[in-house]
């Protein structure tokens, strides 16, 4: 009966030890009557051995020249994956500035010669210089060799950099008196962050979150007393971070050190008991702005886990 | 530091390079580039088995590893390395022999491709089962591919994820393969 459900496939697979327990005892009682299955599971069994024999790559170690070739070919893949093209995000900001579209280029050519001309030229902007010297009208006055000097680009040139020595000389002289101006001036907040500086506009701010029993726990979610968590966290800024507890009024010091901005702080571990919530505020600080995130969540009782 | 301390720094990284929005898979980039050397050999007698030449096989292989070493974002954290690069080689060859089909009459019609019919038989450790090779090369691709995939240490499982198979047809068409060896060897 048994040699019947038992085929070629499934001898081999006998052979190759790939069948079930359930299955390799059917196998077994099939081969104790079947003396034609012998001898084909002693075939299968020689191929088996040969197979293995020759083609084992067990003990085959990769050459070095080979191991080397293959990490300088990741090490060639990150490096051009690490520079950006000029397109991409990271060069936005300057691209904006110093790879300006041909098109505007025309647009600005033809708006710095505009109302004054009536000839022909006017309606072909390739062929009008950028900034034509006779496109200003002529006034024979001091003022009117320093207008035909300052157009919009130059004096948006002169104000940038006479606004930026202006802005260093301050602070080569004193620092004091900006910092206290500085921080009245943008008082900015955005649900749970608190943002305070003259320069909040370049922040950018991750959510802190917790994790526990390899979870993420978000703002407001449920930690479990007695079971070690931790904080991550992407310092927004450069400069000293201090993670504090807060309960009621007063503010307790978890952590305190240095941050980079954009970079990973790694935290020790945390374990919390006997009590009901958990009240975290970080906040980074340097010369010119403050960053407070504050973080609150709900602590169960092992008990209370236990039931959920 | 304890298991679950472990456990929970590991899902630090993963969300840090959540909120980086860097694919997390960069952990393990350096375990990847090992993994690949290390699985090299049997990667590498695969795409003989393919080729039936020395230098086409690592030229082949090393196709393969930039490749998935360019991608790295789509491979998961668990999928099994090694039968996801021998899917690849398989794809990579084919889809060339599949291209030479187009430009050249020189492949035949199973679809084995011009390297089968010249085995490099002087080249590296290809000689050292220069028999068992003669005889694999003889019995067409499916059981070439197969019975090298067995040789080299795979369950039939992993051979059906490599080939698209259910594993019932994996092991009937082995005890095929495996019938026709033992009679070509025999012969030999």
């Amino acid at each position: 009966m048994a040699d019947s459900i038992v085929d070629d496939g499934i001898l081999v697979a006998y052979v190759d030890n790939q069948l079930d327990t359930e299955q390799r005892e059917l196998v077994e009682k099939a081969l104790q009557e079947n003396e034609n299955l012998r001898l084909k599971l002693n075939r299968f069994i020689v191929s088996g051995t040969l197979l293995r024999d020759k083609l084992d790559v067990s003990q085959d170690v990769t050459p070095d020249h080979i191991s080397h070739r293959i990490r300088m070919i990741d090490r060639r893949i990150k490096n051009n994956q690490k520079r950006p093209s000029l397109e991409s995000e990271e060069y936005a900001p300057f691209s904006s500035i110093f790879f300006r579209p041909h098109s505007l280029m025309k647009k600005r050519s033809a708006f710095n010669k505009a109302p004054e001309l009536t000839n022909d030229q006017s309606l072909k902007n390739e062929e009008i210089p950028i900034r034509p010297t006779d496109s200003k009208p002529q006034l024979n006055s001091f003022f009117s060799a320093i207008l035909n000097r300052f157009n919009t680009n130059n004096l948006m040139k002169f104000g940038g950099t006479f606004a930026s020595g202006v802005f260093c000389a301050v602070f080569l002289f004193d620092s004091s008196p900006m910092a206290p101006l500085a921080k009245e001036v943008a008082t900015v907040s955005i649900s749970e962050y608190q943002l305070r500086g003259s320069d909040t506009s370049n922040v950018k701010l991750k959510q802190p979150t917790v994790v526990q029993n390899n979870k993420e726990i978000p703002n407001f979610g449920e930690i479990v007393e007695n079971e070690s968590f931790s904080i991550i966290w992407v310092s927004p800024l450069d400069g000293d971070f201090a993670i504090f507890e807060i309960n009621g009024d007063s503010r307790k010091l978890l952590f305190s050190g240095k941050a980079l901005a954009g970079t990973f702080i790694d935290l020790p571990m945390l374990v919390f008991s006997d009590q009901s919530e958990l009240k975290l505020e970080i906040e980074v600080v340097n010369n010119e702005t403050v960053v407070t995130q504050k973080m609150k969540l709900k602590v169960l009782a092992a008990q209370d886990k236990k039931q959920l | 530091m304890q298991c679950q301390d472990i456990a929970n720094k590991v899902t630090q990284c993963i969300i840090f390079c959540k909120l980086k929005n860097q694919p997390y898979t960069r952990i393990l980039e350096l375990n990847l580039t090992n993994k690949l050397i290390k699985i090299w050999p049997k990667l590498l007698k695969y795409a003989r088995s393919l080729t039936g030449k020395e230098h086409s096989a690592e030229d082949l292989v090393m196709e393969v590893i930039t490749k998935i070493l360019e991608s790295t974002e789509r491979i998961a954290p668990d999928t099994n390395l090694e039968a996801y690069a021998i899917r690849a080689i398989r794809n990579t060859f084919f889809n060339e022999v599949k291209r030479q089909q187009k430009t050249t009459s020189e492949v035949n019609d199973d679809g084995i491709s011009i390297y089968d019919e010249t085995p490099d038989e002087n080249s590296g450790k290809f000689t050292e089962s220069g028999d068992l090779n003669k005889i694999l090369m003889n019995l067409g691709t499916k059981c070439k591919e197969i019975l090298v995939l067995f040789g080299i240490g795979n369950s039939y499982k992993e051979i059906a994820d490599v080939l698209d198979l259910k594993t019932g047809t994996v092991m009937s068409r082995m005890a095929r393969c495996r019938d026709s060896l033992s009679d070509q060897w025999e012969v030999s």
